[in-house]
């Protein structure tokens, strides 16, 4: 499978927040993605550089082309090193919620995306990846 | 750069018009005018034209619920218009619920169905309504 990397950008701010949903955007409509799988990839877009700047306190996303034979992805890789997610199972079914609706956010965009990894020891920071395939 | 979400009066009613992609200011500064359009106004409704907004996500899910309560509170039902299929589908697939929260497909339906409530409300002596 080839990676290839889009773009990156710094998550410091909400309008950080917007721009990435931007180039997620822009990127799927150019590559002939369907209204909906946008839609499903902007709003869990939306939900994890969100977490990453409330909850992280900021951290990066980084936009990558997949591509596997055939089929062309994009996944969206989110870092943060902030205080993790102390039971990411429970944070996981949707139930937790430290500061507004956290676990909604989590395992909403689960249900979104075709791929979704999360690693988030406490003390370890929070990498999300998420893909959506074509 | 942030531009605020307008909010136009007419015959009585307030009507909101959320565009494409916007900020959590531009909400968080949308929450404060409405209030403050509502209670200047006395409008007793306000439609919110949502046909132009592409994503739905658990912050605007709440965004939406506080605009419906906040309104009910202040005396105005808030009905929410035309909301995207797309959109529609992923809130649903999230989980989210938007408890409360009206929403009908045309400015039209939302009109006439601003004026239902006001008939019953009328009738039954003023008791706030948040059907769905």
């Amino acid at each position: 499978m080839d990676t290839t990397t889009l773009e990156r950008f710094s998550l410091n701010g909400s309008e950080d927040v917007v721009r990435v949903r931007l180039a997620v955007r822009t990127w799927m409509r150019a590559n002939g993605f369907t209204l909906l799988q946008q839609t499903k990839m902007v709003t869990a877009t939306s939900e994890m550089t969100r977490n990453c700047v409330t909850h992280g306190g900021g951290g990066s996303a980084e936009l990558q082309q997949l591509r596997d034979g055939e089929r062309l992805g994009l996944r969206l890789r989110v870092a943060d090193q902030g205080p993790g997610i102390a039971d990411l199972p429970l944070a996981l079914q949707g139930g937790h919620s430290t500061t507004g609706c956290l676990g909604l956010g989590l395992s909403g965009s689960k249900q979104l995306v075709d791929d979704f990894e999360i690693t988030a020891e406490p003390g370890k920071g929070t990498q999300v990846h998420i893909t959506q395939w074509r | 750069m942030t531009t605020s979400i307008p909010i136009i009066a007419f015959s009585e009613l307030l009507l909101v018009t959320i565009q494409g992609d916007v900020s959590d200011e531009q909400l968080e500064a949308l929450r404060a005018e409405l209030c403050e359009r509502i209670q200047v106004t006395r409008a007793k409704g306000v439609l919110m034209d949502i046909s132009g907004l592409t994503l739905v996500d658990s912050y605007l899910s709440r965004t939406l619920v506080a605009l419906t309560t906040q309104s009910r509170l202040l005396g105005a039902t808030l009905v929410m218009v035309g909301m995207r299929p797309d959109v529609a589908l992923t809130v649903v697939d999230m989980g989210l619920r938007l408890e409360g929260v009206n929403a009908v497909a045309t400015l039209e339906q939302g009109q006439a169905l601003l004026r239902r409530l006001a008939l019953a409300s009328g009738q039954e002596g003023g008791h706030g309504h948040h059907n769905t």
